[in-house]
């Protein structure tokens, strides 16, 4: 049983992982609250679910090609808009990452409707008994895209030029354009690898998933928790918060009540940020 | 003598005032429409509860996003208190107020120690709380919500008027509270302290301004003000569920209503409420065959004007547009006269 519940924590958690790393990565570099990064999952599940639909591709197959599909999203978005919202104050960045997300979800909401909707045919299927534990296979998926998104991340973050030069612009700006980086190609790739990571997350999330437009929004404040959690904009932190979101989640849920399972996740919230104003592992 | 020199000094103020309270006493001879004045009583609740978070985000500069918990709780305090005991709202608008209050003082403590993002995620958090709570609440409805149309006392008395019009000129009247309670805000001391806070609290503590006092002040105030808002949309759709009056949105809603009019100024508010609850309104009703586009368009709208409009849709009538108006409409005048 505990074993079990452990498994499930782990599936929650690499999905609030997922959703807090973009977020994180925003917050890092930008310094920007992104409302929107959700809703980039939630359309990146609309895009698998089409490929899926007309080109009959499994999710898996399909992820490279949204992958790419939602880097160039991220692009055009951050050319438009946030470009020019960096220059204005703080909480006009914030809001129009918000009025984003209303545009995004209401945009889907027009384009294919309301209905919840899922993948037919997939893969993997079913469940692997390993005796101490039933591990269904759907929710393997999704762990394993998890850790190979952020094992990525890490290397491209740390081992790329360009993922060197976002460290640089993130811990200062001024000081990153004086040494000959270019900081706005900076930002863009950032803003486009959060959609990317959004991307992965919401392709992986199909497998195991239903959807609808609103089903961003209803994650949203549980990956700002666990960027929260973790600290400050960091990447392994915003993982690990994600992580502990999910397992206080399900094991919540499990052994408490799975009503309240949400309040839990937010109490112990408040609890350690009124503690530790700058969360687990921050400065 | 002391009145007379207060006069002179708002002289620009009550200027204003009295043409925009004109426009609005005027605005529901427009139309007879039920639609239209259920719409203009709902800019009206928004506006009131956009002035109450610009005390706290406009002047004082903690942008909280957690104030659809104080719409909440006012709702419900006025719905139960007609349901249960049947008291007026003119009454549990008081407790209303003070619990609020209360609240704010008991959540503050905590929260008005963190700053930027992590204030804006705390606040957040707690509202999720507050609609959990109150989702599972079977005492008080849990989501399926409370219903108290009241019919055994009087319209005055229930604050239910089947005549919205009624309703209207109530919240007018509140709204003109909170305006000259704002301007007050403004003008005191206590705005001075908030806005230096705002714009660098260290250098505001260094010059003995007490932070921690000030912003609690303003985050109470701030939530009493969300309360009455809260109370009269309630009265309003005589309906509450946690479902509709706590979610994310709402919060974000107040912040967006205040943003979009300009932040930190008094008429900011109002415009920006009437803006966004027309468009709502109308766009839901005039393509509602098509599910999410009034929230589209107002997305939209608000990307274009947080991007061309960083001070808000006030920033467009600055003194001296105002002046070469005012100049206009006068020469005007006279020339019809002299005709």
């Amino acid at each position: 049983m505990f074993a079990q519940v452990l498994y499930e924590g782990l599936t929650m958690g690499t999905i609030y992982a997922l959703l807090a790393m973009g977020i994180a990565l925003v917050w890092g570099v930008m310094n920007i609250l992104s409302f929107s990064q959700g809703e980039f999952m939630m359309v990146a599940m609309y895009i698998t679910f089409f490929i899926n639909k007309f080109m009959n591709w499994d999710p898996l197959m399909a992820m490279p090609v949204v992958i790419i599909v939602m880097f160039l999203l991220g692009l055009l978005i951050y050319n438009l808009i946030i470009a020019r919202a960096l220059r204005g104050p703080i909480l006009g960045q914030r809001l129009i990452t918000f009025a984003l997300s209303l545009v995004l979800v209401n945009g889907v909401t027009l384009l294919v409707g309301g209905q919840t909707k899922s993948i037919p045919h997939l893969l993997f299927s079913g469940d692997m008994n390993l005796g101490f534990i039933t591990a269904s296979k759907q929710k393997l998926v999704l762990i394993i895209t998890s850790l190979a998104v952020t094992g990525l991340l890490f290397f491209f973050m740390n081992w790329t030029k360009i993922g060197k030069a976002i460290r640089a612009t993130s811990q200062d700006k001024e000081a990153a354009g004086l040494v000959g980086i270019n900081t706005q190609v900076a930002y863009m790739v950032t803003f486009g690898l959060c959609a990317a990571i959004a991307g992965a997350g919401g392709c992986a999330m199909t497998y195991y998933y239903y959807f609808m437009p609103s089903i961003g929004t209803n994650f949203m404040i549980f990956g700002f928790i666990a960027v929260c959690l973790g600290g400050f904009g960091s990447i392994g932190g915003a993982f690990i918060g994600g992580l502990i979101m999910g397992m206080i989640d399900v094991f919540t849920g499990t052994y408490l009540s799975v009503a309240f399972k949400y309040l839990a996740v937010s109490v112990i919230f408040m609890l350690i940020v009124s503690f530790r104003p700058k969360g687990l592992f921050g400065r | 003598m002391k009145l007379k020199s207060l006069l002179k000094s708002e002289k620009g103020f009550i200027r204003q005032s009295s043409v925009i309270l004109t426009i609005l006493i005027l605005a529901p001879v427009i139309s007879q429409d039920e639609f239209f004045a259920v719409t203009l009583c709902l800019s009206l609740v928004w506006g009131i509860m956009g002035l109450g978070w610009n005390v706290v985000g406009g002047y004082a500069g903690q942008t909280s996003n957690g104030h659809a918990m104080y719409f909440g709780i006012g709702a419900y305090v006025g719905a139960l208190g007609l349901k249960w005991y049947g008291l007026s709202p003119w009454l549990t608008m008081w407790i209303a107020v003070i619990l609020c209050m209360v609240v704010a003082l008991v959540v503050g403590y905590p929260l008005l120690r963190l700053r930027g993002h992590y204030f804006a995620i705390a606040t957040m958090a707690i509202v999720e709380c507050v609609r959990i709570i109150f989702t599972n609440w079977k005492l008080i409805g849990g989501a399926t919500g409370v219903m108290f149309y009241d019919k055994t006392h009087s319209e005055l008395y229930s604050m239910q008027f089947a005549n919205r019009i009624s309703f209207y000129y109530i919240c007018l009247g509140f709204m003109l509270i909170f305006i000259i309670l704002s301007r007050v805000l403004e003008k005191s001391k206590f705005g001075y302290y908030c806005r230096a806070i705002k714009a660098n609290q260290e250098s505001a503590e260094s010059s003995g301004i007490n932070s921690a006092f000030y912003k609690r002040w303003a985050y109470m105030i701030s939530a009493g003000i969300v309360a009455i808002g809260g109370i009269l949309y309630g009265q309003l759709f005589q309906y509450i569920d946690p479902g509709s009056m706590l979610p994310l949105s709402n919060s974000m809603l107040i912040v967006l209503v205040v943003v979009m009019g300009g932040i930190g100024t008094i008429w900011g508010p109002v415009l920006g409420a009437f803006i966004m609850t027309f468009i709502n309104q109308y766009a839901r009703a005039l393509f509602n065959q098509v599910a999410g586009l009034n929230l589209f368009i107002y997305g939209v709208l608000v990307v274009f004007i947080v991007l061309f409009l960083p001070k808000g849709i006030v920033s467009l009538f600055t003194e001296e547009r105002l002046e070469a108006l005012r100049k206009k409409l006068f020469h005007k005048k006279t020339k019809t006269e002299e005709a």
